[in-house]
Order: structure tokens, then C-alpha cells, then sequence
């Protein structure tokens, strides 16, 4: 079975996080993205559009030493939204996050409108992006 | 498309949950394991349909009565099941109005592990405590 165009979107965006690809990552963000963190850290809350989205991404990579590592599970599609189950894990200095979460999108054509980024542990989360 | 068994049997859980079918929500749950995340009094790792419908009725008598589920979205891919949901309850002069991601998987029309994950585990066990 072929895979559903808007989930096709969200692999794409998937892979262009884990390349590093910005051109990628800027096409696939609508301009008017509103991209939500789950939890209390300083990258939580809406980022919006592909500016705030790169960096949210360039900051948490800076932070972490370039350690983000983003295993993709499962992609599931219905008509309306998009569900990526991912395993995510990260290290800072005495830290680490290892953890599964999830990303709810919205897709419109081939650009992600809306996406919720939660975590499994998000008190665990909080801890890891805390100053 | 057809729905995946997985997105029927997500569907049939919360139809039973809805109408109180007790017997539906045993056969549903009886091969089920339940993560509830965080620190509130519902969170934890529970086992089986006795547990399971016990603790649904729990929920039921903490919230009065008051609690539904409002479902979004079932997604399927014959592996895992998510449904999208939206969750309102009150106790006392508490209430609770939030999105939840339920990920599970089914197998034999029946749903086997479910991780609950609350858009906002903070006021959710806030609500729960």
C-alpha cells in the first residue's frame, strides 16, 4: 500500500531533523507552522514558523553538543493528522534523556501547519533542558 | 480506506467506556497493560480486566460521574493504534479540559499495552492528585 502523501510529508521532516538539513526542514515548515513543546523547560511553548522552528533546533543542538538522536517507530495517517512514536534520545554534560514521545501533525499539501511534540517523561524532559 | 482491526478495537473502547458496557471493556482489557504516566494518584502500571475495569470506575466515582472522552481520531498502521483525544472531568472545584495521545497496541480485537500521554502532565496530575 502506497503511503499517504501527508505522512510521506512528516517522514520527510523526520529525516531532514536528522540530516541537518535546513533547506529541507524550511520547506516542509509552513510559514505558518505552530510548532508546540510539551512541558515547563525554556523550549517549551508554540514556536512558530520555519525561523523559531530552526532555532529551537539549532539551540538544543548547541546545547546538547550536536547528541540528538531521533529513532522513528511508527509513522500512522488518517485524514486528518499524522502521528509520528519516536524514540529520542540526547546527552548534556551529566545528563541524558533516552525516551519515547510523540509528534501530532497537521498537513496541508506538502507543508506540516501544526505539530505537538510530547514526551513520555516530561518531568524527566523538563529536567534535561533545565538551565 | 478500511479501518485497521487496531483503529476498530480503539473505537469499541471508548464506545464501551461511553455507554458503561462493562463486559465490552473486560473482553477489551483482559490481555491489557495500562501506563498511566506522572505522579498523581491514577498514575502507575496496571494489569488485567479486573484491575483495569476497577480503575475505570474509579476514575468515575473521583470525577462524579463528570468524566467523558471526546475522541478526535483513531490512526492505525496494523502495528500500533493511537487515538486523539480530548479529556473533561471535574472533582469538586477542580476541573480538567485537555488533549491526550493514546498509544496502543491491539492484537485479536483486543488492546494489549496503552501509554496515555497528556498534553500537560503537570495540570493533569494537578487534577488527579
Amino acid at each position: 500500500m502506497a503511503e499517504h502523501p501527508n505522512v510521506s510529508v512528516v517522514r520527510r521532516f523526520y529525516q531532514a531533523f536528522m540530516a541537518r538539513d535546513t533547506a529541507r526542514l524550511y520547506q516542509l515548515a509552513g510559514e505558518n507552522l505552530e510548532f508546540h513543546v510539551a512541558g515547563r523547560s525554556a523550549f517549551a511553548g508554540v514556536h512558530r514558523g520555519p525561523d523559531q522552528i530552526l532555532k529551537l533546533f539549532r539551540l538544543t543542538g548547541e546545547l546538547t553538543q550536536h547528541s540528538v538522536r531521533i529513532e522513528l517507530h511508527a509513522l500512522l495517517g488518517s485524514g486528518d493528522h499524522v502521528v509520528g512514536l519516536h524514540h529520542l534520545a540526547a546527552s548534556r554534560p551529566g545528563r541524558t534523556l533516552d525516551q519515547n514521545g510523540c509528534l501530532v501533525c497537521h498537513v496541508d499539501g506538502a507543508i506540516i501547519t501544526d505539530a505537538w511534540l510530547s514526551f513520555e517523561n516530561l518531568r524527566e524532559a523538563d529536567a534535561f533542558w533545565a538551565d | 480506506m478500511a479501518d485497521d482491526a487496531g483503529v476498530l478495537t480503539m473505537r469499541r473502547f471508548y464506545d464501551a467506556f461511553e455507554s458503561g458496557d462493562a463486559d465490552v471493556l473486560r473482553d477489551l482489557l483482559a490481555d491489557c497493560t495500562w501506563h498511566t504516566p506522572g505522579e498523581s494518584l491514577i498514575a502507575g502500571t496496571f494489569t488485567g480486566a479486573d484491575e483495569l475495569v476497577a480503575r475505570l470506575g474509579l476514575l468515575r466515582e473521583m470525577t462524579d460521574g463528570t468524566l467523558l472522552f471526546y475522541l478526535h481520531d483513531v490512526l492505525g498502521d496494523g502495528d500500533h493504534v493511537v487515538g486523539l483525544d480530548r479529556v473533561t472531568a471535574r472533582r469538586g472545584d477542580r476541573s480538567i479540559d485537555m488533549n491526550r495521545v493514546v498509544i496502543a497496541h491491539a492484537r485479536d480485537g483486543k488492546l494489549t499495552d496503552v501509554w496515555l500521554v497528556p498534553e500537560d502532565q503537570y495540570v493533569f496530575d494537578e487534577f488527579w492528585s
